[in-house]
């Protein structure tokens, strides 16, 4: 059973810079020891040189105080506890609301609150699901329910007051579209009996505090929140009106206390107060933006071109952009550590858990003309993929049984750390965002053979075979663009590198174009587009615009564009960027019950392309693999279709053949065109591109894991080898 | 137990060894059918397959639903040394649970060496 766990500051890291470690330990013990390692093979498998790391002389390799850490999730927005706030005798507050999730708990729309101590005022949805004022003093609590039931995704203008001359509370409750035969509108006054104390609270949007003087929050709201308000003194229904409208109207600026403009600088954490005040608030948990409010009509797509529209944010009590945890230690990297994957080992005398960093080499002392890329973008997409999740149906597809491992039992018991991109929030709306400051349970050694695992036999590959090599990352080459990539002069990928954003593919694009040579050893390669966050390292968007996998959902009407940003997301063929012109390949299908060998073509055997099958004797080669056994085709693969989305002068070197049933049964695949699925494979192909560049493509995820087979002597590594050491000549 | 039960004819003991031989692959067209109907068991009390040591060790394994969410529980008394035989535990279990009838003594598949390039390793 997993007990400790960890994650970096971010994922890639280059000699001299800093790594900071954050640990938590469950197991009932004193201490922890760490390690760092840096990785030769990250499998156990049977056929190669088995789970190899290399330790590395640290100062920090000693042991450590356990202690267990704590993740807080859900989103909010916190404005602080401004002394304006504490000038508040009477008060208005309201907002537009869009409930998602309506529950047995308590949910917070607009707060200042503090729950241990029972005193303040909130707005919030009640465990019976009504919107409810709550005002308290510390000793007692006056609680106004509107007695009608919210409807899920439906907008309601609610607003509520406390009257402090005449101790009157009120509350409002109004659809923003009345449905015939629903009685979801109240309005509704009360002697409230006390005055609230909220001296020194926070105010907060989408949560309330659970003390004072603390930063944690809980009642968090699952739902969108527009237009939040707050004024110092009862408002009558024309000013509540005019108040959903900024700029706010001037005499008004002497009674709002603030009025949070959620439309505006959607990039940024800091949410603007467009009131008199500037009371700024900071979200916390990336809350989903980009989304619409409560004025949208449909007439605008694009969150930027009319801000009015996209007035809301979108709050999930499952947010988590930052695990928050504490420091255990820090590492300076030498300036002489070589690039490569490595990690902090941690035990703690039950567990052992490995948490993973790249190391890059600083500009200008790159140490060979080859690079592998790791794919960081796709292991963000996938951190933390809660497969038990979607147990249901998705078995037919895979063709074996499920399969799970300790990760899985871990996730299982730790809803705190995150899903992947291809689930949903609780509420069933889509996840847009994954952070790497969190525990990532997929990014280890020994785990499933997909993504990163399924990766490192690239990198255990490269290794046994004697090559030196760097190590960068996608964020990196989303960051750097194309000099990054120009000391080498071969750059091989891993076994998916599934997502890739525009700066990535416009420096591949760029590299092979001037003489670079890329080596794509995987399938369903380059086919998403990701957006990196422009300041923060290791935090991901992705949006299912162009149809949703498994248990992912798509995103709502007009929210294509990424927040982080602007750009439309999707599938980059719909995009204009098809996968075909860097790589010669589109993406087919899937199936992951079992791998297929390939077959030559005829024109492999032409001298101008021949090489690539030195010392192969067999025309079918590739009949072996680790995932699922039977072939280095298999999980999911690529096939070369021609077309104007190609570039000129591919030669199809090789096709996978006989296939089983899984891979075959998928008739909605997009990139059929005129083929039947009985003819799904995969292709191998390689091209050359301008200024002596060159690609090769071998369409299958599954290729890196025959790689070592029979100790690394067999066709896929040598074939593997001789386009290897043609390309970096 | 369920609309799919009659979907199955327990006198198909030829699939079943067709299932035997091979866990994973190529399947007849029966077989086919057959696998789509037993992989659709229903969610709660779903059999799996448990990785307690990869390339070694396996375990029995169900997916309990209670209130939405998901638990995985571990036979820890029902392991085995090959996912090909985790598979068939997960087959014969199905089998009765949808028939109603014991395989018996049927046996494992035929066990396969640890490096043959035909052994049944992936965790997906």
């Amino acid at each position: 059973m997993k007990t400790i766990v960890g994650y970096t500051d971010r994922l890639s890291v280059m000699p001299g810079e800093t790594l900071h470690f954050m640990v938590s330990c469950e197991a009932d013990v004193a201490t922890y020891r760490a390690d760092i390692v840096r990785f030769g093979s990250t499998d156990d498998n049977p056929w190669g040189r088995g789970f190899l790391e290399h330790p590395v002389d640290a100062e920090v390799n000693r042991e450590y105080p356990a202690r267990r850490q704590e993740t807080e999730i859900g989103s909010y927005m916190d404005a602080g506890c401004n002394p304006t706030f504490d000038a508040l005798e009477s008060f208005s507050i309201q907002a537009m609301i869009w409930p998602t999730l309506i529950e047995a708990r308590e949910q917070a729309m607009l707060s200042r609150w503090s729950e241990c101590e029972q005193r303040g005022f909130a707005l919030y949805v009640n465990r019976s699901g009504e919107l409810a004022l709550k005002l308290g003093d510390g000793s007692a609590i006056h609680d106004l329910p509107s007695g009608k039931v919210l409807r899920e995704r439906a907008w309601y203008a609610v607003t509520a007051s406390f009257d402090a001359v005449t101790g009157k509370a009120s509350l409002s409750q109004t659809p923003v579209v009345a449905e015939s035969g629903v009685d979801d509108a109240a309005d509704l006054t009360s002697d409230a009996r006390l005055v609230p104390d909220h001296t020194g609270l926070r105010v907060l949007v989408g949560a309330w505090g659970t003390h004072s003087g603390s930063e944690a929050a809980s009642a968090h709201f699952n739902g969108r929140i527009d237009s939040p308000r707050l004024a110092c003194r009862v408002l009558n229904a024309s000013e509540r009106s005019a108040l959903w409208y900024l700029p706010l109207r001037h005499d008004l600026h002497g009674s709002v206390v603030a009025a949070w403009d959620f439309g505006r600088d959607q990039q940024s954490k800091r949410v603007q107060d467009a009131s008199a005040n500037r009371l700024d608030g900071i979200l916390h948990n990336l809350p989903a933006r980009g989304v619409t409010g409560w004025r949208w009509d449909g007439t605008e797509q694009d969150y930027r071109r009319s801000p009015d529209h996209y007035s809301a944010i979108h709050f999930h009590d499952d947010d988590v952009s930052d695990a928050g945890w504490s420091c255990d230690f820090a590492w300076q990297l030498p300036d002489d550590l070589p690039s490569g994957v490595y990690a902090a080992r941690l035990h703690d005398g039950n567990d052992d858990e490995h948490v993973v960093f790249f190391v890059r080499p600083v500009a200008g002392k790159t140490r060979s003309r080859i690079a592998f890329l790791a794919s960081t973008a796709t292991y963000l997409a996938y951190a933390n993929d809660r497969l038990f999740d979607e147990f249901t149906g998705y078995e037919v597809e895979l063709g074996t049984a499920w399969t799970f491992g300790p990760e899985d039992l871990y996730l299982a018991e730790h809803r705190e750390l995150g899903s992947s991109t291809y689930h949903a929030h609780r509420d069933a709306s889509p996840i847009f965002y994954s952070s790497a400051r969190r525990p990532m349970l997929n990014i280890r050694p020994r785990s499933v053979l997909w993504t990163f695992n399924g990766d490192m036999m690239v990198l255990d590959w490269l290794e046994a075979c004697g090559y030196e090599f760097d190590v960068i990352t996608d964020e990196d080459l989303h960051r750097e663009g194309v000099s990054l990539l120009t000391p080498y002069r071969v750059v091989l990928t891993g076994g998916h590198p599934e997502y890739a954003s525009r700066q990535m593919l416009d420096a591949l694009d760029s590299f092979t174009g001037s003489g670079g040579r890329l080596m794509y050893l995987g399938g369903n390669g380059f086919v998403h587009c990701v957006a990196f966050h422009p300041e923060q390292p290791g935090l991901l968007e992705r949006r299912w615009v162009h149809g949703a996998p498994r248990s992912a959902s798509l995103p709502g009407p007009g929210e294509a564009y990424y927040h982080f940003t602007g750009e439309f997301g999707g599938r980059w063929r719909r995009l204009g960027r098809p996968e075909s012109r860097l790589t010669g390949l589109d993406f087919c299908t899937s199936g992951f019950d079992t791998g297929a060998p390939y077959r030559r073509s005829a024109e492999s055997f032409e001298p101008s392309v021949s090489w690539v099958f030195d010392g192969v004797a067999e025309e079918v080669f590739g009949d072996f693999g680790l995932a699922g056994g039977g072939g280095a085709a298999g999980q999911e693969v690529d096939w070369h279709l021609g077309g104007p989305d190609y570039p000129s002068g591919v030669t199809v070197l090789a096709s996978s053949e006989n296939h089983t049933w899984i891979m075959q049964q998928d008739a909605s695949n997009e990139n059929l065109g005129t083929r039947n699925a009985r003819e799904h494979h995969a292709d191998m192909v390689i091209f050359e591109r301008p200024n002596c560049g060159a690609v090769f493509s071998v369409g299958s995820i599954s290729w890196p894991q025959s790689l070592s087979f029979n100790f690394y002597d067999n066709d896929v590594s040598r074939i593997t080898r001789n386009v290897l050491d043609r390309f970096h000549k | 137990m369920t609309t799919n039960e009659s979907k199955i004819d327990p006198n198909r003991l030829d699939l079943v060894e067709e299932f035997r031989q091979a866990p994973v692959g190529h399947h007849s067209p029966d077989l086919q059918a057959l696998l789509r109907v037993l992989r659709a068991e229903p969610e709660d009390g779903k059999h799996a397959v448990y990785c307690i040591k990869p390339y070694h060790q396996w375990a029995l394994a169900r997916v309990w639903v209670k209130d939405g969410r998901r638990t995985i529980e571990v036979d820890w008394n029902t392991m085995f040394d090959s996912r090909e035989a985790a598979e068939w535990e997960v087959f014969r279990r199905r089998w009765e649970r949808f028939t109603g009838a014991d395989l018996g003594d049927v046996g494992p598949p035929p066990r396969r060496d640890r490096t043959d390039p035909k052994v049944l390793y992936g965790r997906m």
